[in-house]
């Protein structure tokens, strides 16, 4: 044996697995040898710790937050994996979002997803509470008492109006960016939605979650009113831009976006409605809606837009014509929104998640765990524990990760630090921005009907139209300044009316030169 | 087989409730992979604080816990479809704990873990009757061997840890960090001899 007894044979001879020569041999020099009696010492005390050590228990921990969290993470895999609800976009699209189309006053009808015996109206509902008020706590007192937020499965066999019980739905804020009024207020992130509330959003961005997987958003400059808001009929009107992502409704069920005197009725479905200065523009993802005038109804299924076309010199009819793939791409990557998966009573979940203040430098967008969110800064609401946060580059990536705890109670508040511009990046972003211009403009059938009268008269070609653009962050035109062109002055408006109106995903600010040329 | 008198024996009993085991996990892992979320619920409540308590004890630390008790279950839930039940369940999210673990201690920078600072009591039914001296003696003999596993290099610190503080044999490590056997005995042996050569040396103390 060496002059001192290894470590690990001290540890063999104290756990018994030395053979009885060599514990003979290892008790002889451990009679005469000081150091290797201390080191037997510590051996000795390190396996007791040991011992300590298996026999401790778990900690206590936040159980139902670590089994929300991974319901949570599970089920977003899951979705994102159902065909039924994938989505035609990946994070490297460079589209951007559609022109709007242009529309005459319609009346949709929702006659093809189901009917009502008798009575077209809809039943008187028998409202387990009203309120007309968002920040109304007495409502929310009520809620707490009577709340019954999932939907009665109801048989679609001689199904009765009357039998629907309107309960009142609520819907909780998921998250809102920038200044946000709910009725001439500021919104507060933790206010319970309901009946009669109305949002404007001004600058800013807003996501509501009313149900499992069932979500609005309210695009900046838009005003939103939800004008029913029960079991039996979901109602919102419209001024602007709304995008909608709800689940399958079951029969009895209606939810309608209103906009001006049109209605857009659904089932279940991903959607997007935009009406502004008396043009309506729809355009599906999922599922499918059907718009109407009254007389004639168009489908517009997934993949598809409605649009009016002229059939004859007094003829307008309704269509649905398939967005380009690119857009489709583009659209259905802008229309993600975030969501809380598990759904609960929205008292419950107040209660149960956290609230996220992201900031980033420049304003660059955000993604939270792998997901684009919105431009910085927001206030997200999501589920306890740890979130990581990047920042999203112009074509998908992610730079910057980090992980943010969020905590109930408390102001969870990071701030992205944008990385360092490298050299001719500036060059790149204007190329990324022009090219989502073109694209954009590619298929506006706002050019087209500028430019008809002098295509139809073979004067087109030659024809070009130099601006100056400048892009922000969130997509809108900063500023937009005829450069030269060698079209009428009318011609020059009208073109230049249909570039204002295009709105770029969120990205990087630039400026550029841009010419149409035909 | 049974015995004269017609009587199952103590092991065909322990057989028979084996089978019924083997049988009602198979019944919990269809129902989980088909999106049943009360099944998928009853798992989780049936091995969560198991999960803990393994990632507690192999990290010494209670930091991240819950992150990292959420990763294992979602990888559990993720593993569920291709998982063969070649072992019990309980071992198999053992061996995911184990992963986990290693994972942790392959990204987490080397410094001593703050388990000095955790409730001795902790993990443990009802307040020790031992004196508050001898509580933080063997917190800090505790922390000492921890500080000593710190210094180790993960595969090699995850063998010992399996060996000697679990006490589990060398198939049994094999299977939950999947290398060979005969891995796992090179591994140990050399494991061994640094671990308790800074032991021996006083280091940590």
């Amino acid at each position: 044996m060496s002059r001192h007894l290894p470590g690990h044979v001290l540890a063999s001879l104290a756990s018994g697995d030395l053979s009885a020569s060599r514990v003979a041999e290892a008790a002889s020099h451990l009679r005469s040898c000081s150091k290797c009696q201390a080191a037997r010492v510590y051996v000795e005390a390190s396996r007791a710790a040991m011992e300590q050590i298996r026999g401790q228990g778990e900690p206590d921990l936040l159980w139902d937050e670590i089994g929300a969290q991974v319901y949570w993470q599970t089920s977003q895999e899951s979705r994102s994996q159902d065909p039924a609800r994938r989505h035609l976009f990946s994070w490297a699209s460079g589209g951007v979002p559609l022109a709007v189309a242009s529309g005459l006053a319609l009346v949709a009808a929702a006659a093809l997803y189901w009917s009502w015996p008798g009575d077209a109206g809809l039943v008187a509902p028998e409202l387990v509470a009203s309120s007309t008020s968002v920040l109304d706590p007495a409502a929310r007192a009520r809620e707490k008492a009577q709340e019954q937020i999932e939907p009665q499965a109801v048989s679609t066999e001689g199904l009765a109006a009357k039998s629907v019980v309107a309960r009142p739905v609520r819907g909780i804020v998921v998250l809102v960016q920038g200044p946000v009024l709910a009725n001439g207020q500021a919104l507060r992130a933790n206010d319970l939605v309901e009946a009669g509330a109305q949002f404007s959003t001004g600058t800013g961005r807003l996501v509501i979650q009313f149900g499992e997987q069932s979500a609005l958003r309210v695009a900046p400059h838009s005003v939103l009113t939800i004008e029913r808001f029960d079991e039996a009929r979901i109602a919102l009107r419209i001024l602007g831009r709304v995008d909608v992502d709800i689940t399958r409704r079951l029969p009895g069920q209606e939810f309608a976006v209103l906009a001006g005197g049109h209605e857009v009725s659904v089932r279940g479905t991903a959607f997007r409605v935009d009406f502004e200065d008396g043009q309506l523009g729809v355009r599906c993802i999922r599922g499918k809606v059907v718009v109407s005038d009254g007389e004639h109804g168009v489908q517009v299924p997934a993949g598809q837009q409605f649009e009016v076309f002229r059939r004859a010199l007094d003829e307008v009819a309704l269509r649905s014509v398939p967005i380009d793939r690119e857009k489709l791409v583009s659209l259905g990557h802008a229309m993600q929104m975030p969501m809380l998966l598990a759904w609960r009573a929205p008292s419950e979940l107040l209660a149960s998640t956290a609230l996220l203040e992201l900031e980033s430098e420049a304003q660059q967008p955000i993604a939270v765990d792998g997901t684009y969110v919105a431009q910085g800064p927001f206030t997200l609401r999501t589920t306890p524990g740890a979130h990581e946060v990047a920042l999203v580059r112009p074509d998908g990536g992610l730079v910057q990760t980090s992980r943010v705890r969020a905590v109930r109670g408390v102001a969870n508040r990071a701030h992205l630090l944008a990385p360092r511009k490298a050299r001719g990046s500036e060059e790149l972003e204007a190329r990324v921005r022009k090219h989502q211009l073109r694209l954009a403009l590619a298929s506006s059938s706002r050019i087209t009907g500028c430019l008809e009268p002098l295509a139809k008269r073979g004067l087109l070609a030659g024809s070009y139209l130099s601006l100056d653009v400048g892009i922000n962050k969130d997509g809108s035109q900063s500023f937009l300044n005829l450069v030269s062109s060698n079209l009428s002055s009318a011609l020059q408006s009208c073109l230049r009316d249909a570039v204002s109106e295009e709105e770029l995903p969120s990205g990087p600010d630039s400026s550029f030169r841009f010419r149409l040329s035909y | 087989m049974m015995n004269l008198v017609g009587k199952t024996t103590t092991g065909e009993r322990k057989a028979v409730r084996l089978s019924e085991e083997r049988q009602a996990e198979t019944e919990l892992i269809r129902l989980c992979i088909e999106g049943d979320r009360g099944a998928q619920e009853r798992f989780y409540r049936a091995h969560c604080r198991l999960a803990a308590a393994n990632l507690y004890r192999v990290l010494g630390s209670r930091q991240d816990l819950e992150d990292l008790v959420q990763e294992v279950f979602v990888i559990a839930f993720r593993g569920l479809p291709k998982f063969r039940q070649d072992a019990r369940l309980s071992t198999w999210i053992y061996r995911i704990c184990v992963n986990v673990a290693l994972g942790r201690i392959r990204t987490k920078s080397r410094k001593p873990p703050p388990i000095l600072k955790a409730d001795p009591t902790e993990g443990q039914p009802g307040v020790s009757p031992d004196s508050p001296r001898t509580l933080l003696e063997r917190q800090e003999a505790k922390c000492r061997v921890y500080s000593l596993l710190e210094r180790m290099a993960p595969k090699k610190r995850l063998v010992l840890y399996l060996h000697e503080i679990e006490g589990r044999n060398l198939k049994e490590i094999a299977y939950l960090v999947g290398v060979h056997p005969g891995t796992v005995r090179t591994r140990l042996f050399y494991a061994r001899k640094e671990f308790y050569a800074l032991v021996a040396a006083g280091e940590g103390a």
